[in-house]
This record gives C-alpha cells, sequence and structure tokens, in this order.
C-alpha cells in the first residue's frame, strides 16, 4: 500500500509534529503512516483525512 | 464520528513516572544482587547481573529521553499504533512462552536424566521462562516498532 500523506501533508504546509497532534497520534506513527508500514483504523484514517482537507481515497494508493 | 475515550487511572505524566520508578527500582534490584555474588568471588554471576543492570539502565535513559521529547512535542503517551505494536509483540511472546516452557520441562526431565544435563531447580526454571519471554516480548516490540505494523 502506497500513501500520499506526505504529499498532501507538505502541500498543506503542515509538519509531521503537526499532524500528529491534529489527530492525536505520536509522531512515529506519522512517520510509518507516510511509508505506508501501517495499516491505521478507519477512524484514524478518517481523522488524517479531514486534517489534510481529503478523503480517505484520495490518502492512500492500494496495490494488487 | 463521537469516539468514547476510554478512562485512564491517572494521568501520562504520572504514568511515565510510575514506569520510571519501577524500572529505577528493577535496575537497583539488579545492582543489589551483584554484590553478594562479588562478594562471595562469583566473578561471573556478579558480572552478569551488573550487565543486566546496565542493559537495563541504558534503555531506561532511552526511555526518559524518549518521553522527554514527548512531553515537549504534547503528544500523546499511546496510540492506536504503539497499542498494536504491544498487542502484536505479547501475542508472538506468549506462543514463544509456550515453547520455552516446554523445553525448559523437557530439559529438567528427559535432558537431565536420560541425557545427563546438568540439573537444574525448579525456581531457577520458572526465573528462567520469566526473564526468556521478558526477553522475547522486548525482542519482538522492537521488531514490529521497527518494521511496522501491516
Amino acid at each position: 500500500m502506497k500513501t500520499r500523506i506526505k504529499e498532501l501533508r507538505e502541500k498543506s504546509g503542515l509538519t509531521q509534529e503537526d499532524l500528529a497532534r491534529k489527530v492525536g497520534v505520536r509522531r512515529e506513527t506519522v512517520i510509518y503512516l507516510e511509508k505506508g508500514r501501517y495499516n491505521p483504523s478507519l477512524k484514524l484514517a478518517h481523522d488524517v483525512a479531514r486534517a489534510l482537507g481529503t478523503k480517505i481515497d484520495d490518502l492512500f494508493i492500494f496495490e494488487d | 464520528m463521537v469516539i468514547k475515550m476510554r478512562k485512564r487511572c491517572c494521568s501520562e505524566r504520572t504514568q511515565t513516572l510510575m514506569c520510571i520508578a519501577v524500572s529505577a527500582a528493577v535496575v537497583a534490584t539488579f545492582l543489589v544482587l551483584a554484590v553478594p555474588y562479588w562478594l562471595k568471588g562469583d566473578f561471573f554471576g556478579a558480572v552478569a547481573t551488573g550487565l543486566i543492570a546496565l542493559f537495563l539502565l541504558v534503555g531506561l535513559f532511552w526511555f526518559i529521553k524518549r518521553e522527554r521529547q514527548r512531553m515537549k512535542e504534547r503528544l500523546p503517551k499511546d496510540d492506536e499504533m504503539s497499542r498494536r505494536v504491544k498487542e502484536k509483540a505479547g501475542y508472538y511472546a506468549f506462543l514463544a512462552s509456550i515453547w520455552t516452557t516446554l523445553g525448559l520441562m523437557w530439559y529438567a526431565g528427559t535432558g537431565v536424566e536420560e541425557f545427563g544435563f546438568p540439573a537444574i531447580l525448579p525456581r531457577h526454571v520458572a526465573a528462567l521462562a520469566l526473564a526468556i519471554v521478558a526477553v522475547l516480548w522486548a525482542l519482538f516490540w522492537a521488531y514490529f516498532h521497527h518494521r511496522g505494523v501491516e
């Protein structure tokens, strides 16, 4: 799974720390999310999407 | 979306301080345990116990540094990923503990009687099993923490 979290976060002018604070997780979690090394819960995906002003569908790229 | 937060027994700061206090007590216990070994002339026992204390002390300093940074950033102590890493490490450590216990039982029974391995006291078996599970949990935690949880 690939994500566009880093791209969208940078576009929003947020740091990893800012995003972590906005969604209430540790900074490490944001790092792992960006690297696609953590599958978040639906709630966290929803919170991240909302913090970045986008939809969940736009955050993740699923590969077959 | 309304999510009900789980109630905690105390603040995160108190939890962290309690964790540090317990870890410091464990380190101090190992250091105190090393003294009788040293006085009895058991160099290996004293060094082994001292090394465990040193290992734990390094871990404690790493933990304190990490927590200070986290508190400075005002980020939560635990989140869903850290909980999932702990759960996964616990699951694998539990499975490993079953095999460890079976292995130790085999050693204490068949190993000693049939193969002439050095006998081991039951309390040592229990302590060894616990120590192995604790170390395995830490290793699994480090592995999943490094690799991520997919």
